[in-house]
């Protein structure tokens, strides 16, 4: 044993909604979250600014999505917009937080996305947002908000994405930080019943992934049954997120302080896989 | 001319001998139905089912019960047997026409096989396609396609994202679409801070967003046909992973089938049809039960009914052996040329290939096809859609609510199935007449004429024949059987049935129905056997249910409420003989005829006729009494009388010319005045040359005077005159035969009128001489003599008229 490990606490949870398919998987994830471990919910919508200074400009033109067609972006409509969005956000939320019979408050804030957002969740234990939001480029890689948040929030951050299956493994990246503890300590706090927990043990020798596995079935106990181990020879974000592919977790938990790899590879590796993600900041 | 005697007792009843039968009783016999005496109707049958010509059918033409039915069905199970069985037949869906289910044939016992091939082949490809589908390889190759999509779309926009950011310009995405905007240091610059901006920058900015505006509407423009692109790659992708999934399935289906072309190119259609639509094999089982779907309707539906790739088998010939006999009870339409079934559903009427039934003419097919031509007419539109189906030479199912219009539903056209089947219909002698007059098509599809006779030629073979035909309806009927004496019984009383005792009736079914009756008595007489006595009883009893009519007017005459006199004489007066029909039975009854005369112009006044109860026939024979009366007293005088004939106390009407004789003596008694004994009755039909001719119903004639003699007391004078050609058909009750063998009743066979008065008025008839007289104190001679009388009165009478009118002219 190097440390101690101890599991993150949670206690308030922010989710971010702009009401897209990605942010409404994430307000279901982070109600889930709250309602197992009896947290209150902070529900955060953010009027874009940069849309509301647009729509001001002369020359703004929309171009719609399904037809292609443009015309002026007109600032009136943009804001009836932007409060219909809000409600429709508002009403998701209490469905949402009332659904699980959790405590909940809601936000409605005006100014730059990711400021705004990681703003809000300043003072909360976790920060959970979809892995892109509506920017155009929505199916490649994390959207500005969600990386924007990895690298600058305090906060532990839960990204996740529409589309899987509930009962999918739990994977941990873990090498023997204490960031690595502390994710997998949090992580043993997230497995169902049913569900099996796979830990990646990162090492560049045998010795040292026999210390890691012993390690980890310590921490483990009994706590979790169906386990699997998988030895990660390498430190670089594409052929851990080849072997992560290969498991399909349903959450992988990691730390942003591992120290066998480097922070630049975590938020590297955030961006490359389309997994929901739990970073676990590290404190201070 | 000499007067016939009395005919002996044995002229009067054709026995049976017994003994010449080398059995004791039936049980001996074999029990194989043997019908003889229909030589020329199993001629014509041999040579219509020979015949492989279209259109030589057999129409049995027969009365009813001559056992047309089971003579056929006798050999057409004797020559079906000797050939193999035909094909089944099944129907399939087609997969380039709904509408036209195909019709595909196999060897027997086939289709039953194949169907459960189909059956097992769905079970199949439910089991592989969705295994196929849950593979690894398949989710890796699908995803990699979706990717490759939402790669393409990002990557073109992350590009342009790009080449925006080169030039300050962000896009960003609005509540419906996309926008372009100005920034400065990651911030859309607001409309303050742009209107600062010097006009050439502003111009910059602006045309910069107008390209990149146009690039991505060129970008979202492209959209859709990426996805179409996309989808085709999944549907192919869809398709490639079926047909390799499926494919050994089929590739043993077909090795199987592979001397069936038209199932090999079924599998071939089916293959494509579920590669094509695979997604069925993959939609879970719906929880709740199913409403029926027709094919081609519930793809991709949740309809897991798969009805487009059952085999509906209309013909099933696995348990047949040899061609096919059928007997199609109820002809109609659906019935012999199949039906297209419907289901009710949510108030619309719907259907599918499996819902075709077949009819007779399928289950026949290859093989021959009974129907009753009666019942065949009755049925709407069956007569011509068997005619269609000969015609044509192919079974096509029309559904009878589609040929009136009734059912706007849309329905099916199956392929029709070639037709090879002889049809044979049997009917009464009248309907085959009528058809072949009246129906241009009957000849030319019906070409042979299966003639059933109605009696057979009595003699020691088909005495035999009788037996075992006797025989067969025991053990067919489960009965007791009957002892020799029984069946020397039995055709006798065949033989009285055919009303010639040299003839065998061939009526079947009143010779089963006795049989059974004789038994229901034998069972009641605890007999082992049944006897003799128990027919007896059997026809006896028969008689005595059917008795009540014969009953009433006999009691009539005997309280003379109905006159018919059986003692005295009497002047222009006879008893005549009619026989009365009543449902399948006939008895006979004495009927008093009378004649009176006064002067006339030679003519004979029939009064039957002149009130309209007088048939044809009847006013026929009384013509040809006065050609008889011309003939023999108008040659050397006018004969000066009128003449009225009458059938007393009758109020039915008088038909048939069978008592012509009887009112011709009447008219000579009445002439020569010399009166008939009453005690005769007579029948017979006279020609102008007084020769007697043959009667119908000699039997019950006789035995109907006779039971009134009998009633009132048989005086050993009383008989009855009969044609001598009828002497042939005599058949009488026993009682008759025992008071004719105790001289106590007789029977005369007369051959002309002037034997015939002589016994009635114990008078010679009288010889013509050769100068034409006749002798005194004979019939004729004296009705002569009268004759002259009268045409002299009636000169006297004329010139007294003259002379007291002398200037009338």
């Amino acid at each position: 044993m190097t440390g101690v490990a101890k599991s993150i606490t949670i206690k308030r949870i922010t989710v971010a909604i702009d009401c897209s398919p990605h942010s409404r998987a994430s307000l279901f994830a982070a109600a889930e979250i709250a309602g197992m471990l009896q947290a209150e919910l902070l529900g955060v919508f953010v009027e874009d600014i940069n849309l509301i200074r647009m729509a001001e400009l002369p020359f703004s033109q929309e171009i719609h999505l399904h037809t292609a067609r443009s015309e002026p972006l007109d600032s009136l409509k943009l804001e009836r917009l932007l409060k219909l969005q809000a409600k429709e956000a508002h009403e998701l939320f209490i469905q949402t937080a009332e659904r699980f019979g959790i405590p909940y408050r809601f936000r409605k804030l005006r100014g730059m996305v990711p400021t705004e957002v990681l703003e809000a969740a300043l003072g909360t234990d976790l920060l959970a947002m979809g892995r892109s939001g509506r920017a155009p480029v929505c199916c490649r890689g994390l959207g500005s908000t969600a990386r924007k948040a990895i690298r600058e929030a305090k906060t532990n951050i839960l990204l996740t994405r529409p589309g899987l299956e509930a009962d999918s493994p739990l994977l941990v990246i873990y090498d023997g930080s204490t960031g690595a503890k502390a994710a997998l300590e949090t992580a043993i706090g997230f497995v169902r019943e049913d569900a099996s927990l796979h830990v990646f043990l990162l090492g560049n020798n045998v010795r040292k992934h026999a210390f890691l596995k012993d390690e980890v079935e310590m921490i483990l106990g009994t706590r979790i049954t169906k386990k699997e181990f998988h030895v990660i020879p390498w430190t670089d974000s594409r052929m851990i997120a080849q072997c992560i592919h290969m498991i399909e977790p349903g959450l992988l938990v990691l730390s942003d302080t591992p120290k066998t790899i480097s922070t630049e590879t975590v938020y590297n590796l955030i961006d490359t896989i389309d997994y929901p993600v739990l970073l676990v900041k590290s404190p201070g | 001319m000499p007067i016939p005697s009395p005919l002996s007792p044995e002229k009067l009843y054709n026995q049976c001998d017994p003994s010449s039968f080398s059995f004791t009783s039936t049980q001996d016999l074999d029990g194989k139905i043997k019908i003889s005496g229909q030589e020329r109707a199993r001629d014509a049958i041999r040579f219509g089912i020979g015949m492989k010509h279209n259109g030589f059918n057999i129409f049995a033409l027969g009365p009813t019960g001559t056992g047309k039915q089971t003579t056929l069905e006798q050999y057409l199970k004797e020559t079906a047997s000797q050939k193999a069985a035909p094909d089944d037949w099944c129907y399939v869906y087609d997969f380039d026409n709904m509408r036209q289910p195909l019709a595909i044939s196999m060897p027997a016992g086939k289709a039953c096989s194949f169907r459960r091939d189909m059956e097992n082949l769905i079970e199949g490809l439910l089991t592989v396609i969705p295994g196929a589908f849950s593979s690894e390889e398949y989710q890796e190759q699908e995803k990699n396609i979706k990717e490759q999509l939402d790669e393409r779309q990002a990557s073109e926009i992350e590009t342009l994202e790009k080449k925006a950011a080169d030039k300050n310009i962000a896009l960003i995405r609005t509540p419906s679409g996309f926008a372009f905007a100005p920034v400065k240091k990651g911030e859309v610059l607001n409309a303050e801070e742009f209107m600062r901006l010097k006009t050439e920058e502003k111009e910059i900015i602006e045309k910069e967003i107008g390209l990149l505006k146009e690039s991505m509407q060129s970008i979202m423009m492209q959209i859709p046909k990426w996805q179409r692109e996309t989808q085709e790659k999944i549907k192919d992708l869809n398709q490639q992973i079926t047909s390799i999934a499926v494919k050994p399935l089929f590739t043993e289906l077909k090795a199987k089938y592979e001397d069936h072309k038209a199932v090999k190119k079924y599998f071939d259609a089916v293959e494509k049809d579920v590669i094509e639509n695979f997604s069925q094999f993959l939609e879970k089982e719906p929880s709740v039960p199913q409403m029926f779907i027709p094919p081609g309707q519930g793809k991709n539906t949740g309809n897991r009914s798969f009805n487009q790739y059952r085999v509906n088998v209309v013909v099933n010939n696995m348990r047949t052996k040899g061609a096919p006999v059928i007997y199609e009870d109820k002809p109609s339409i659906q019935n012999l040329v199949g039906d297209i079934e419907h289901l009710a559903q949510m108030g619309t009427l719907v259907t599918d290939f499996t819902l075709i039934k077949s009819g007779a003419l399928h289950r026949a097919n290859g093989g021959y096809l009974m129907l009753d031509a009666r019942r065949l007419l009755l049925e709407p539109l069956a007569y011509e859609a068997l005619k269609k189906a000969i015609r044509t030479r192919q079974i096509r199912i029309e559904s009878l609510a589609q040929l009136y219009g009734m059912a706007s539903t849309v329905s099916l056209d199956p392929q029709p199935i070639p037709l090879q089947t002889k049809i044979i219909l049997l009917g009464e002698r009248w309907l085959y007449y009528l058809l072949s007059a009246k129906d241009p098509d009957f000849n030319e599809l019906f070409k042979v004429a299966a003639d059933f006779d109605d009696e057979m030629e009595r003699n020691q073979d088909n005495h035999l024949s009788y037996a075992g035909f006797i025989s067969s309806i025991v053990n067919r009927e489960k009965l007791k059987h009957l002892d020799r004496y029984a069946v020397a019984r039995m055709i006798e009383y065949g033989s009285r049935m055919s009303g010639d005792s040299g003839k065998l009736s061939t009526h079947i079914q009143s010779i089963t129905d006795l049989v059974n009756e004789s038994d229901y008595y034998a069972t009641e007489n605890n007999h082992d056997l049944i006897t003799r006595n128990d027919v007896q009883q059997a026809i006896e009893a028969r008689r005595y249910r059917a008795g009540r009519i014969p009953e009433k007017i006999q009691d009539a005459i005997l309280q003379n409420t109905i006159l018919i006199d059986t003692e005295s004489e009497k002047v222009g007066q006879i008893n005549g003989l009619s026989v009365y029909m009543l449902g399948n039975q006939s008895f006979g009854k004495p009927s008093r005829i009378t004649t009176r005369i006064k002067m006339g112009k030679g003519e004979v006044v029939d009064i039957e006729r002149e009130v309209e109860m007088g048939g044809p026939i009847h006013s026929k024979g009384v013509m040809i009494l006065s050609g008889f009366l011309g003939g023999r007293f108008g040659g050397e005088q006018p004969l000066s009388l009128s003449a009225t004939l009458v059938f007393e106390q009758s109020y039915g009407g008088i038909e048939g010319d069978s008592a012509s004789s009887a009112e011709l003596y009447a008219l000579l008694s009445a002439i020569s005045g010399k009166p008939v004994k009453q005690c005769f009755a007579v029948t017979g039909s006279v020609n102008q040359y007084g020769e007697i001719q043959a009667i119908g119903g000699v039997n019950e004639k006789i035995e109907g005077f006779f039971d009134l003699c009998l009633e009132r007391g048989l005086s050993g004078n009383q008989g009855v005159l009969i044609p001598a050609s009828n002497v042939k058909n005599l058949m009488l009750r026993d009682d008759v035969v025992d008071a004719v063998k105790q001289r106590n009743f007789a029977i005369y066979p007369v051959t002309h009128i002037d034997e015939g008065i002589e016994i009635l008025t114990g008078i010679p008839a009288g010889k013509q001489r050769e100068d034409g007289s006749y002798p005194k104190e004979t019939i004729n001679g004296l009705a002569v003599e009268r004759l002259i009388s009268m045409a002299e009165k009636q000169k006297k009478y004329t010139e007294d008229i003259n002379n007291k009118n002398p200037n009338e002219s």
